[in-house]
């Protein structure tokens, strides 16, 4: 998994904040036995854990997917 | 003969007990001999006494996972990176999460003949809780039916690594429908990127193939300056001991 700098965490952080505002930011359940809701997600991102990480490196994925289309 | 484990117990696993029962309900109208582990039978011992008394080609397990376990209805292990040789000789798909980094290249060392797992935490979005059937949620549906698509895909006959790719392509439709079809839906974004990290995290190993080779750059310049640093603060010394 990458290492993501803290002003990109930031940027997620209030990317998915806006999206929380806007209704559009949705729980998650995992195969590790996480569930989150939405307000969790953002905590999960903010502490840092691993499944923090990854829900950063799921955002720079789909920025990315979002520029290649 | 292919043995499907699915427990319905552990946290958050109806939706996956309910997604592995349409690809048993489909193996069996395909007249295929299955063995189906459900509920508290999907521990530990129950699953070696059937792995014992079946000897199955394929086994497909869902169930809660990290890079070196596996688990049952009770979050027990069942299968480790210590023990997990019961499935040599197999082909192992496991819809679980982690697995891909350590449990899956131990697998193989243990003679599984290929294994299919996740090297992310599987993830996915459902507008109804974990409990039912995620065929019957909008959100949860395309999660599990594009994991489910390389069980399907084996059972009509594909090679391994075509099974893998269906659920890839599986996936992509998936992604495809959010952005063009019904991106006004207001988890689209969530779901869009939630399968695309699923997609990426799905990994295919085989015996015999070569591990990817990760390359410590930092680590190598940092030897290499070393090497520099001390060479030149040696080779003045040596000199002067021989003038």
């Amino acid at each position: 998994m990458e290492t993501f700098t803290p002003e990109m965490k930031a940027l997620v952080i209030a990317r998915l904040e806006q999206k929380l505002a806007e209704g559009r930011l949705s729980g998650t359940y995992t195969l590790s036995g996480v569930h989150l809701t939405p307000e969790q997600v953002i905590d999960e991102v903010r502490r840092g854990t691993s499944f923090g990480e990854e829900i950063i490196f799921a955002q720079k994925q789909f920025m990315d997917e979002l520029k290649r289309r | 003969m292919q043995m499907f484990v699915r427990p319905i117990n552990c946290h958050d696993c109806g939706n996956g007990f309910h997604a592995l029962g349409h690809v048993v309900d489909y193996a069996q109208q395909q007249g295929q001999e299955i063995i189906d582990i459900t509920r508290d039978d999907a521990n530990k011992d129950p699953v070696y006494a059937a792995l014992d008394s079946n000897n199955p080609s394929h086994f497909y397990g869902f169930g809660h996972g990290s890079s070196t376990r596996f688990t049952g209805d009770s979050e027990q292990d069942i299968f480790t990176v210590n023990e997990c040789d019961k499935l040599a000789g197999k082909e192992v798909y496991l819809l679980s999460c982690l697995t891909a980094n350590s449990l899956g290249p131990a697998i193989i060392q243990n003679g599984a003949t290929a294994y299919a797992g996740y090297r992310i935490s599987w993830t996915w979005v459902s507008d109804s809780g974990s409990d039912g059937d995620p065929y019957q949620d909008l959100y949860a549906k395309g999660f599990y039916e594009s994991a489910n698509e390389l069980w399907v895909a084996l059972i009509d006959g594909a090679s391994f690594e075509m099974a893998v790719q269906a659920a890839i392509d599986r996936y992509n439709w998936w992604i495809d429908y959010w952005f063009d079809v019904n991106p006004e839906a207001p988890q689209s974004q969530d779901a869009i990127m939630w399968l695309i990290h699923d997609r990426n995290g799905l990994v295919a190993l085989y015996p015999g193939m070569v591990m990817e080779a990760t390359v410590n750059w930092p680590l190598i310049l940092g030897l290499v300056a070393v090497g520099i640093v001390a060479y030149v603060m040696l080779k003045p010394a040596k000199i002067r001991t021989h003038s």
